[in-house]
């Protein structure tokens, strides 16, 4: 038993996995208002709450009313039944998420300039998700408005995957009282193989060669675990992610060039 | 793109596009252990962390150093991802939250709330040196004075959060820090519940504290159901647990603890420590009551209690009331009540205890409404048999009237055996309902421990049937007398005695059991396979441990068998390889068949089809597939086990 997931015995089923966005999805369909989808929405929306912050900033708003246009959008989808109304021809959380806000900014619009909200729906305090999420890409003013905000939109849902599997990665490492194994291998995660000096990494950590090969081996290996399960929260069929992180990959190279 | 860090985010994600096993937490952490270097501080804010001393489901725990003063300090910090991210925040904030407002030099103070690079907050606080409760339980226990004035600090500090607004609950060993000098800090306010605070957010939290420690109320009920008294529970529990050296409620899962915690009494202190004063027992029992309102009103009246009894005062608390008891079993039992079916024993010291009983609460509390009968609510006495004697009102009656049925019920357990045709008349001169101490009842000379008030009962396969008549003919207590009659028992049982207890005489009085016919003792031994264990010494011995009857040993089947005793009662041992791995006290032969006891070291789901007939015991590790740790239980013929005080474990390396 070596505890690979990708181990599995020859003649055992292979394992059904519920991502959130699919058990989201099934209950919508049964038209049922199930708890545990509804939780699963409100974890999702957490997750991705820069996003679609940085995409409302990008068409204008300033941060205080971003902020409400966002707590209000995550109120109306979390509250009004979302799915139900949504476009039937589905495709994954990021599609249908940034859809359902391009079309909740043109009411708001109107909403918007007909009063000047106070802030007084909170789905969450401000406070909470900037502690919750906290980001390592700082978006400048100039990228703000370069950018067309759904190019915002991706690149920093992109990020905000990357972050969070790495998030969680340096938590695991820290539960086992090894934070600073992570601060020095986590750099090098993306390396190839020549470009890492495991003998000045050795040096560094006191640790034999081998040891830091097989530490860091391992590392690259349960950071594409979490990130592989970042990603398939958010598609209905786990055979997406390899085409979701594409898609992702690409929407970085072309914003950022 | 790069992060902050330099590393471009779109390898990063391209990552996630190689090919290669998925790696699972378990996995990962395992990997994660194997590397032995040496220890690297790191910097937290002004912290250099110097080790982690504690993890958690919220977080880790650090010793550290605050980088100018060089004090040392404990850094907790939140891992958001270790639970629920959100509430894992809530939690801490609520922790900083209430503890900011608590000032009492027995709860932990924090020193500073900060944010780390990564945006997580993490709060410095002291650092207890010597460690929690939980790792000083072996040392405390040989001093009751010492945990009784440890807990009347913790329960006056608790007391003081109350008063602030702050309901702790999660009171447990492991929450209760001493420092260098020993004195004791309440700590981890994490499930703190600010009285005043309106916060729906709050209520919806999943706030469960500790199974063992916390109250019945706290596990099924609402937030908002919580009061006072669930900390006054946790107090309890503690003590208990300093005191006994094992939690009220043990079990096999967390699950189980608190159904037993809501659905049964607490064990008496003494069942588990009969050396221990019976003030302790009763200052328990008062916390332990799943009735929040039947429990110490506050924390303060606890440490108030405490106090008294440090001081050698008389305690305020009193044995919980028979009637109350009465009601409480009638009401767990409805099928039972009235029942009553033939041919078990009632030995008169139930009477003579009940005295001791009776006085003593009339001693604390003096003309007070009590009831003139009695369970031997102290289940220590009777300990020895394995049964303490209890009591319902008759069939016909309703409880407060004169008539009362007697029974013996097999300690913490349900089951009991009802005696004939026994009651117990209320005294003419007092027919009040229930009736009542004479007010010219002088306190404090009837002394429960002395010999010549104890007695022992017998156990009901000696089969002796009884009425007892109790008279309170003469005045005061001294002169109370005591008559038991005890008639002859049923023919097949062999046994035909008259005896006649009165007590005032001095001395244990014991039934003497005469029986003809042999007993025996027969079963396997088993091992967590299925296997027989070949060659297991089952060793028949006295009660208190100090004569050896007969020793059998199992054949290649796992079989033993051992003949030509006694009806009685016996300790027996189970040695594999020399090693006791079990002592069940108290095992009772049968009078007309061979004593069934079987021992299985398989886990009890697997054993449950087995079980039916005879004594079945059962090992249960502490975790699956252990077979170090963990606890012998008794299996019933539904399969379900009990855990049973009468059991002694031993490590069972098989």
């Amino acid at each position: 038993m070596n505890g690979k997931v990708g181990d599995r015995g020859e003649d055992g089923p292979r394992e059904f996995v519920t991502t959130r966005w699919s058990l989201i999805l099934s209950a919508a369909s049964l038209g049922s208002e199930q708890q545990q989808a509804r939780d699963a929405l409100a974890e999702l929306c957490r997750s991705y709450w820069r996003p679609i912050f940085l995409f409302v900033r990008g068409r204008g708003y300033s941060i205080e009313d971003a902020q409400d246009l966002t707590q209000d959008f995550f109120v109306t989808i979390l509250k009004h039944n979302w799915l139900q109304h949504a476009d039937r021809n589905r495709g994954r959380f990021r599609s249908l998420l940034l859809r359902s806000l391009q079309n909740f900014l043109i009411n708001a619009a109107e909403k918007t300039q007909a009063r000047k909200r106070g802030g007084d729906v909170e789905f969450i305090s401000w406070h909470d998700w900037m502690a919750e999420s906290p980001s390592q890409l700082s978006v400048s003013e100039q990228a703000l408005e370069s950018l067309p905000p759904e190019r915002l939109f991706d690149l920093n849902w992109a990020t905000t995957v990357v972050e969070h599997a790495l998030q969680r990665l340096r938590e695991e490492c820290e539960s086992k009282g090894k934070l600073w194994l992570f601060q020095a291998l986590s750099p090098h995660l993306t390396d190839v193989r020549d470009e890492v000096s495991y003998a000045k990494l050795s040096a560094e950590l006191g640790m034999a060669d081998t040891s830091v090969k097989k530490q860091l081996h391992n590392m690259r290996q349960r950071y594409r675990s979490l990130l592989r399960d970042e990603v398939s929260q958010t598609v209905e069929n786990p055979a997406d992610v390899d085409d979701e992180i594409r898609y992702l990959c690409a929407s970085l190279a072309t914003g950022t060039e | 793109m790069r992060l902050d860090t330099g590393v471009c985010v779109s390898c990063l994600l391209r990552q996630g596009l190689k090919g290669g096993d998925e790696v699972s937490q378990a996995f990962y952490q395992s990997v994660l252990a194997e590397v032995d270097a040496p220890h690297k501080s790191w910097f937290l804010g002004n912290y250099e962390i110097l080790e982690q001393i504690g993890c958690g489901g919220m977080g880790v725990i650090y010793r550290a150093s605050q980088r100018h003063s060089r004090r040392i300090v404990a850094v907790k910090r939140v891992l958001s991802y270790r639970a629920d991210s959100h509430g894992a925040l809530e939690r801490f904030r609520r922790e900083a939250q209430a503890v900011a407002s608590l000032d009492h030099p027995n709860i932990l103070p924090i020193y500073e709330v900060s944010e780390s690079e990564d945006g997580l907050p993490f709060f410095s606080m002291k650092f207890a040196e010597k460690g929690s409760l939980r790792e000083n339980v072996a040392s405390l226990r040989d001093g009751p004075g010492k945990c009784v004035q440890l807990m009347a600090k913790v329960a006056r500090a608790v007391e003081y959060a109350h008063s602030r607004g702050v309901l702790h609950r999660d009171l447990k060993p492991g929450n209760i820090l001493l420092d260098d000098r020993g004195e004791p800090l309440v700590s981890d306010f994490g499930l703190a519940k600010l009285l005043d605070a309106n916060n729906d957010l709050t209520r919806s939290l999943t706030t469960f504290g500790t199974a063992g420690f916390i109250a019945p109320e706290q596990a099924g009920g609402a937030a908002a159901d919580f009061t006072a008294a669930a900390d006054v529970y946790g107090l309890g529990a503690v003590l208990f647990n300093l005191l006994a050296g094992r939690p009220p409620f043990l079990g096999s899962n967390p699950v189980s603890v608190i159904r037993k915690a809501s659905e049964t009494e607490a064990p008496k202190l003494r069942s588990l420590a009969p050396s221990l004063d019976r003030d302790l027992e009763t200052i328990c029992s008062r916390c332990l009551e799943r009735n929040p309102s039947a429990r110490y009103q506050s924390a303060g009246d606890l440490a108030a209690d405490l106090e008294h009894w440090l001081a050698g005062r008389p305690i305020v608390a009193r044995p919980v009331s028979p009637p109350a008891r009465i009601w409480r079993w009638s009401r767990r039992n409805p099928n039972l009540v009235g029942a009553a079916t033939a041919g078990l024993v009632l030995g008169a010291a139930a009477v003579s205890l009940f005295h001791a009983e009776f006085f003593r609460a009339s001693q604390i509390n003096p003309p007070d409404k009590t009831v003139a009968v009695f369970p031997v609510s102290d289940a220590s006495e009777t300990k020895d048999q394995g049964y303490k004697l209890a009591v319902r009102p008759s069939a016909q009656e309703q409880p407060g009237n004169s008539t009362y049925d007697f029974y013996l019920q097999r300690l913490f357990t349900d089951v009991t055996h009802p005696i004939s045709s026994t009651d117990i008349s209320v005294p003419l001169q007092n027919p009040s309902n229930p009736f009542t101490v004479p007010d010219d009842t002088s306190p404090g000379v009837f002394d429960p421990h002395r010999a010549d008030t104890r007695m022992t009962a017998a156990p009901p396969e000696t089969g002796v049937a009884s009425s007892v008549r109790y008279r309170t003919t003469e005045a005061g207590p001294r002169t109370n007398k005591i008559t038991a009659d005890v008639t002859p028992a049923p023919p097949k049982t062999g046994v035909a005695t008259t005896v006649r207890y009165r007590a005032s005489e001095t001395g244990l009085r014991t039934n003497k059991v005469t029986a003809e016919g042999p007993a025996s003792f027969q079963g396997f031994v088993k091992d967590s396979k299925g296997e027989p264990i070949k060659g297991a010494d089952v060793r028949i011995e006295s009660r208190d441990g100090k004569q050896l009857f007969s020793t059998a040993t199992t054949d290649p089947k796992g079989r033993y068998i051992s003949q030509g005793l006694q009806p009685g009662v016996y300790r027996i041992r189970l040695l594999v390889n020399g090693t006791v791995k079990a002592s069940i006290l108290n095992t009772r032969t049968k009078v007309d068949q061979p004593t069934q006891l079987n021992f299985d070291f398989k886990p009890t789901s697997q054993a449950a089809s087995i079980a039916k007939g005879g004594k079945h015991m059962v090992w249960v590790p502490a975790r699956t597939g252990s077979h170090i740790g963990g606890n012998w239980v008794e299996l019933d013929d539904e399969g379900n086990p009990h855990f049973d005080s009468n059991i002694q474990t031993y490590n069972v390396g098989h």
